[in-house]
């Protein structure tokens, strides 16, 4: 109750019905309201919604203020008044959950007992849904999975054309804004049993919540109500369907919103060859945003009927059969994921499926925002396939965030699609492998969870999309997801939904059982050895395994130090290597991927050196041995960041030396800060490329798989921290050395297949390709030549390879065989020996000869008159008369860097025009190879040198001059600066999500997305890396400020920070505004030139510019400012008012030229109105002139803001540790610049205004003051 | 080495710990903290029971000016040093009881010292009242535990 007696009180509607009435005995008594009757109305609940009836009342029932004649639907927050009493309709959370919705009578189906649950319920669906002619009991059969057995109805009976019209209409409805009138003017169908036979319904569905929603969303306000025109019949409808209530669900929005353009067509139900049956702005974003799922649920169907026929394999305890139904389940979930999900593009320059981040935010992602809270919104936790394959999988609990929603789906699915999850979950596959002693299921079990768990299966790499979209939405602008995240700027809520979805994959990942394969070391074979360096193939037996894989794919591999390192380490630890160790919980979890150390509590201490992680020093490890030792020497390593110079033994030897014990490391109790467990971490898995392809295809797997491996060693200089010595890596060393132990003496070795997500041949073999092999790199080359030459019309294959001398050409024998046949051209060249290659026919065919020549490298090689001409050839489009080849690069940073200098040289030689329009053609073209997805590249770090050998360093503040197109793109990652200006237009997830982080700091963002744990990414990196952030020393200086609760002290050093952080939250909102403003470059509605300004276009404008006022002023105006004057004043200006800050800002905020700024919005939201209703294009051009002025102005607002904020950073970097004494004034000065900024904004602003109103468009003035 | 039977709180206690009365002034509980070198005040009542503890802390910080009246007082860290100086001299005749931890964690003398220990540290405590019949008998501190597990008497 909102007024009234009993003001304050809940009344819950949960009865039969509830009268409302001055009697005593009515459910809500209101005996002292001598204006309500005795019996004045009733509440109670039809169809799933509540309703409001007045019981022949003298003053009459009013909802909202509007005395209602007939039975009414009510809506939440609605406002109810019986006499003087107000009450305020509010829904409530269900406590209980809703029980399944009942099957409706249905001929019954006679189904053996003995039938698995899941086949019985599939019969049970697929019957049903033939005897009743529809499938609004829900889509589900082995044929189609989750779709619909026949494509959805492209139209209703002629009653409902009005209908059908109108959704044609939609586009057009957005675009001029006309859409509300449009359906207030839209008569009233009824859709009873009578109206509308069953079959219809879902389409009428579709129609009626797409309607509903889009009614309400097309504009920031809310309406009061939605139309009859709708919410009668969509009540209706959800009546007839069963449903909880008026919802939009997964079923109305995709599966059944699609049509086939050609449906003739082998494989139509793919995003092109679709069409959206009820589109809202039908723009491409959403047009592939939506048909992208429908074409995933598609390709997924296969998984539906493995899934019962694994269930049928697991109760005939049939191994084979089940073994063939994983197969097919992970095939299915692994074409999914690289051929349907990957096909969505965030690179601008990937054509035809590129969406638009910003697009999705503004156009397409609000529409699907739950009206009300406890409707589950159709996000892509809402396909039933997710739901399904947790089931199959066994997961287990539900218990994040996104699990509960889940749950809370799954109680509004049709009858069909519950019962079916049901049944499947009873029989349990998991349970079934766990038990089966079949190494070989167990493999491909685990294959086929991976496909669906892994950071590279389904789900992770949907994350990663999911991450794209989520992000740029928040930040520019939608407040709310599917998932009822929400929030504002700083509380970065895009980084909650993605921790919320990194955290309910690893919620399955915890659930579904784990596997590790193990393989058998078969040989080690010798490929080139010079003495001091060689390369290796290992070949592994991996039979009976069940893993499978393709050419491109990579192997993890855990490594094992080699005995003569352990004996250092044993050395240097004063032990004899018998010693047990009591494992921590790390190591408990990791030896369990050692084949014959599961459940180990306890490792010889010989064991645990081998398997620990010693190699190279990483920082938090010296850091944490310098906490214990307290040795100066090692201090100074670690400021110099040059741990990465030594090795642990040395370094426990340098402790030693100064007279620490170093047996107290293994004598120490696991729990102890020395424990070795924590100075020797676990080893963690290392990637190599695969170089052999499978034997045979098929459910047996894989029976070999080689690696390529050469020797990294690498030197480290003489310094003060640091000495000379040769270094030798792990892993390289572990498979390969085998100067100790012979092949047969190696033990079991852990590993995995990992599948890249683009790093393969192409889709189809006529294609030609073109492999840059650096070195070793060569290694995934090997079954890439393989691969092709057991394929029919394979399209051309070139190789160019820089190594250094001919001994370095592994398989030589193979190449040479390949070449002579045609099927190769093999391009080399010879860093160290002065010959080059040709091929020379002789009696057997061909072999190669090496003929005296030149030294060169891989650009010289390729930029060659004949080689040039064959790679411009190459890559250029089909299209533009080029053969569209593949280009392929693998090998260390400097060799990747060199590759694509030399394609940038070949572009920049073969085309035509003045030096600009060269580099621009450059840039074009480069940037289309790699947003086709046709330069892929491989890059391994090996050593890239340590922090100490870097000369040049930046500070901060020059970095944050790098955040757009003119000045560059530079941001730092992790101590690093890196120049992206080039990779931002190359990066697979697109340039705006870059964009968001340039001119600063980035770490955090990029372990987001664990980037960091990607060698394809990190690596990448290393081509644009330029220096490091200079390292500011701040002493031990401090001092005391007025904070939020009184008087606190604080170090120069978090002053600094607090610094940097008001600068970056400036320059990530001035990033943000940039990013948002593109969208007035793009086609937000069908039909629309993309540099048209609509009347959609400007709502979103302005929608835009009044978040910039209201918002992001508010916010880099607000509590970082305070801060910053707070810790500025208190540390350098203590006579200074803590509250300067604040006053002066309200100050500006209240001139006459701020007010008259602020107004501006109304004015235009007026302007717009007068746009819309009498279609009024003179004026709306005219809004686009005050667009022009705003849009500068906020942006420059922006840049003046980060630039005033810089002159304090600069001080801090001048001074360092003496920032207090020397910098005061200036660091004062800067702070005090800030309101200025305000101010000059406002001013600028108002003076344009002005000279518009009163200069060329006077008719715009006009309007507004008619009004 | 410690002395094994060492364990039980009676064993390392300070036995005569200072004291000061409940109804006393802020001025005397000053010249009190000063002259006994201790950071926490046993606090009893006139039969001697114990009431509680006052730490030097407390009175510093209720010496130290909250936002507000810094923010009456011109709201710049020169006005909130100076209003610390006037607050401090005020404080003198005030009682102590508003500033009195009441209930603060107490200890028996059975205890065994890692369980005092345990709280010292969990707690930020420096010192703990031993109690017995709701009489102060001694008082633990950090120190005392040091001393007597750490230490070599």
């Amino acid at each position: 109750m909102a007024a009234g007696s009993q003001a304050g009180a809940h009344y819950s509607l949960s009865g039969k019905q509830t009268v409302i009435g001055r009697d005593t005995n009515v459910d809500i008594s209101l005996s002292d309201d001598d204006q309500c009757s005795r019996q004045h109305a009733r509440i109670f609940e039809l169809s799933g919604q509540f309703v409001i009836e007045d019981l022949g009342s003298t003053n009459g029932t009013w909802v909202n203020e509007e005395r209602i004649t007939a039975v009414t639907p009510l809506n939440p927050n609605d406002k109810i008044r019986t006499g003087t009493t107000l009450f305020q309709f509010q829904l409530v959370k269900p406590q209980t959950a809703v029980p399944p919705a009942p099957i409706p009578d249905t001929p019954a189906i006679a189904i053996d007992p003995h039938t698995v649950p899941s086949r019985a319920a599939l019969i049970q669906a697929s019957e049903t849904n033939r005897r009743l002619g529809h499938e609004n009991l829900g889509f589900l059969s082995e044929e189609h999975g989750f779709m619909p057995t026949t494509p959805p109805l492209l139209e209703l009976p002629p009653k409902y054309k009005a209908w059908d019209d109108i959704a044609a209409r939609m586009p057009e409805l957005y675009r001029t804004l006309s859409l509300r009138s449009a359906f207030d003017a839209l008569p009233v169908l009824g859709v009873t049993e009578a109206d509308l036979p069953d079959r219809y319904l879902l389409r009428a569905s579709a129609l009626m919540s797409i309607f509903g929603y889009a009614y309400h969303r097309i504009q920031p306000e809310p309406p009061d109500k939605l139309p009859d025109s709708i919410m009668q019949p969509w009540l209706e409808i959800t009546r007839r369907l069963g449903r909880h209530g008026p919802v939009l669900s997964y079923i109305d929005l995709i599966i059944y919103n699609w049509k086939l353009i050609d449906p003739l067509l082998d494989d139509p139900i793919r995003v092109e060859n679709m069409d959206l049956l009820v589109p809202t702005v039908d723009n491409v974003v959403e047009r592939i945003f939506y048909l992208g799922q429908v074409e995933i649920l598609s390709q997924l169907t296969p998984a539906v009927g493995a899934i019962v026929r694994a269930q049928e394999a697991v109760q005939n305890d049939d191994v084979e059969a089940l073994k063939q139904e994983l197969t097919i389940i992970t095939d299915a979930l692994q074409d999914t994921t690289y051929k349907s999900l990957m096909k969505i593009k965030l690179n601008p320059y990937s054509g035809p499926y590129y969406v638009d981040t910003v697009v999705w935010a503004k156009t397409v992602g609000p529409l699907a925002v739950s009206l009300e809270e406890d409707v589950p919104g159709p996000s892509g936790i809402a396909s039933p396939i997710f739901h399904l394959l947790d089931e199959f999988f066994g997961r287990a609990t539900y218990s994040t965030r996104l699990g509960e929603e889940m749950t809370h789906i799954r109680e509004w699915y049709p009858p069909h699609w519950q019962n079916f999850l049901k049944a499947v979950a009873e029989v349990s596959v998991a349970d079934y492998v766990l038990k089966s002693r079949s190494k070989t299921l167990k493999g491909i079990f685990q294959e086929a969870t991976q496909a669906y768990v892994a950071e590279t299966g389904f789900l992770g790499r949907h994350r990663l999309k999911a991450y794209g979209f989520l992000e740029t939405a928040f930040k520019v602008g939608r407040t709310v997801t599917i998932g009822s995240f929400s929030g504002e700027f700083q509380d970065r809520a895009w980084d909650q939904v993605h921790t919320q979805l990194n955290n309910s994959r690893l919620e399955r990942d915890h659930s579904f059982p784990q596997f590790f394969h193990h393989a058998k070391v078969e040989e080690i074979n010798t490929l080139t050895d010079d003495g001091a360096d060689w390369v290796k193939q290992v070949v592994l037996n991996v039979s009976g395994t069940g893993v499978r894989y393709q050419a491109g794919d990579r192997c993890a591999i855990l490594p094992e130090n080699s005995d003569e390192l352990v004996s250092k380490m044993l050395k240097a630890l004063r032990a004899r290597g018998n010693e047990p160790v009591r494992l921590n919980m790390a190591w408990r979890q990791a030896v369990n991927y050692r084949k014959g150390y599961e459940d180990s509590e306890t490792l010889p201490l010989r064991t645990l050196l081998t398997f620990g992680r010693i190699r190279p020093v990483d920082r938090p490890i010296a850091k944490m041995l310098y906490v214990i030792t307290h040795n100066e020497k090692l201090k100074k390593i670690v400021e110099a960041r040059a741990e990465d110079q030594w090795e642990l033994w040395d370094l426990l030897a340098l402790a030693a030396e100064a007279g620490f014990d170093t047996r107290r490391l293994w004598q120490a109790h696991r729990g102890e800060k020395e424990s070795i467990c924590r100075i020797v971490p676990p080893e963690s898995f290392r990637m190599y490329s695969i170089s052999s392809v499978m034997a045979e295809e098929g459910v047996k797997g894989a029976t070999q798989l080689h690696l390529t491996i050469g020797r990294l060693r690498y030197d480290t200089k003489e310094s003060p921290v640091s000495v000379s010595a040769d270094r030798l890596g792990t892993s390289s060393n572990y498979l390969t050395d085998t100067s100790a132990i012979t092949a047969e003496d190696m033990g079991p070795v852990s590993f995995q297949v990992v599948h890249p997500p683009r790093f393969s041949l192409p889709p189809d073999a006529t294609t030609p390709i073109v492999m840059f092999a650096g070195g070793t790199g060569f290694a995934p080359f090997r079954s890439f030549i393989l691969e092709r030459a057991q394929q029919a019309g394979a399209g051309e294959s070139w190789l160019f390879l820089g190594t250094r001398t001919p001994a370095d050409l592994y398989y030589r024998d193979e190449l040479e065989k390949m070449a002579t046949q045609g099927k190769l051209n093999v391009r080399a060249a010879f860093s160290r020996d002065a010959v080059n290659l040709k091929l020379s026919a002789n009696g057997n065919g061909g072999e190669f000869v090496f003929e005296p020549g030149t030294r060169q490298y891989i650009g010289d090689e390729m930029l060659k008159e004949e080689n040039a001409a064959a790679l411009w050839h190459l890559l250029r489009r089909k299209e533009d008369g080029g053969l569209g080849a593949y280009i392929y690069v693998c090998g260390r940073t400097r060799f990747a860097t060199a590759v694509m200098d030399g394609i940038k040289t070949i572009i920049h030689r073969f085309t035509e025009g003045s030096e600009a329009e060269k580099a621009q053609a450059v840039r074009d073209e480069l940037y289309r190879l790699v947003g086709d997805e046709r330069y892929l590249q491989e890059i391994f770090t090996t050593y890239t040198g340590s922090h100490i050998e870097k000369r040049t360093s930046y500070d901060a503040s020059e970095v944050a001059l790098h955040n757009d197109e003119e000045n560059g793109y530079w941001m730092i990652i992790d101590g690093r600066v890196y120049d992206l200006t080039e990779f931002a237009h190359l990066h697979p997830g697109g340039l705006k999500i870059i964009r968001e982080y340039t001119g600063m700091d980035a770490t955090h963002a990029y372990q987001m997305v664990l980037h960091h744990a990607n060698p394809e990414i990190d690596s990448m990196l290393g081509m644009y890396e330029i220096g490091v952030v200079r390292r500011l020393n701040f002493g031990m200086a401090w001092g005391v400020l007025i904070g939020p609760n009184g008087l606190e002290s604080m170090t120069l050093a978090s002053a600094y920070r607090i610094w940097v952080r008001y600068l970056y939250f400036v320059i990530e909102l001035e990033n943000s505004l940039h990013n948002e403003f593109t969208v007035q470059e793009q086609s937000t509605t069908r039909h629309e030139a993309p540099d048209a300004l609509s009347p959609y276009k400007a709502q979103l404008m302005l929608q835009i510019f009044k978040r910039f006022t209201k918002e992001y002023i508010g916010s880099v105006m607000g509590d970082p400012l305070h801060s910053v004057w707070a810790v500025t004043s208190g540390l350098c200006a203590p006579h200074e008012d803590v509250r300067w800050s604040a006053d002066a800002i309200k100050h500006v905020e209240q001139t006459e030229k701020a007010r008259r700024v602020e107004q501006l919005h109304a004015e235009l939201a007026t302007m717009l109105e007068t746009v819309v209703q009498q279609a009024d294009d003179v004026l709306l051009q005219q809004m686009g002139l005050y667009f022009e002025i705003l849009e500068t102005a906020d942006k420059n607002f922006m840049r003046d803001l980060r630039i005033a904020l810089l002159a304090g950073i600069r001080v801090f970097e001048e001074f360092e540790g003496n920032t207090i004494v020397l910098g005061r004034e200036r660091l004062l000065t800067a702070v005090k610049s800030v309101p200025d900024v305000l101010e000059a904004y406002y001013t600028n602003l108002f003076a344009q205004l002005e000279a518009l109103e009163d200069g060329a468009y006077p008719a715009a003035k006009a309007t507004l003051i008619h009004r | 080495m410690t002395d094994i039977q060492l364990m039980q709180i009676k064993d390392i206690m300070t036995p005569h710990p200072a004291r000061i009365r409940s109804d006393a002034t802020l001025q005397r509980a000053a010249e009190l903290v000063a002259m006994s070198r201790v950071t926490d005040l046993m606090v009893i009542d006139e039969q001697n029971n114990f009431v509680g503890v006052l730490s030097e802390g407390d009175i510093l910080r209720a010496a130290l000016p909250d936002i507000n009246q810094i923010i009456d007082e011109g709201g710049s860290v020169d006005t909130a040093f100076d209003l610390f100086l006037s607050k401090g001299k005020n404080l003198a005749d005030l009682p102590i009881m508003p500033l009195i931890i009441q209930e603060p964690l107490v200890v028996v003398e059975d205890d065994h010292i890692a369980k005092a220990t345990v709280v010292l540290i969990d707690k930020q405590i420096r010192l703990l009242p031993v109690v017995k019949d709701g009489q102060l008998v001694g008082t633990v501190s950090r120190a005392d535990v040091c001393r007597a597990v750490v230490g070599t008497f």
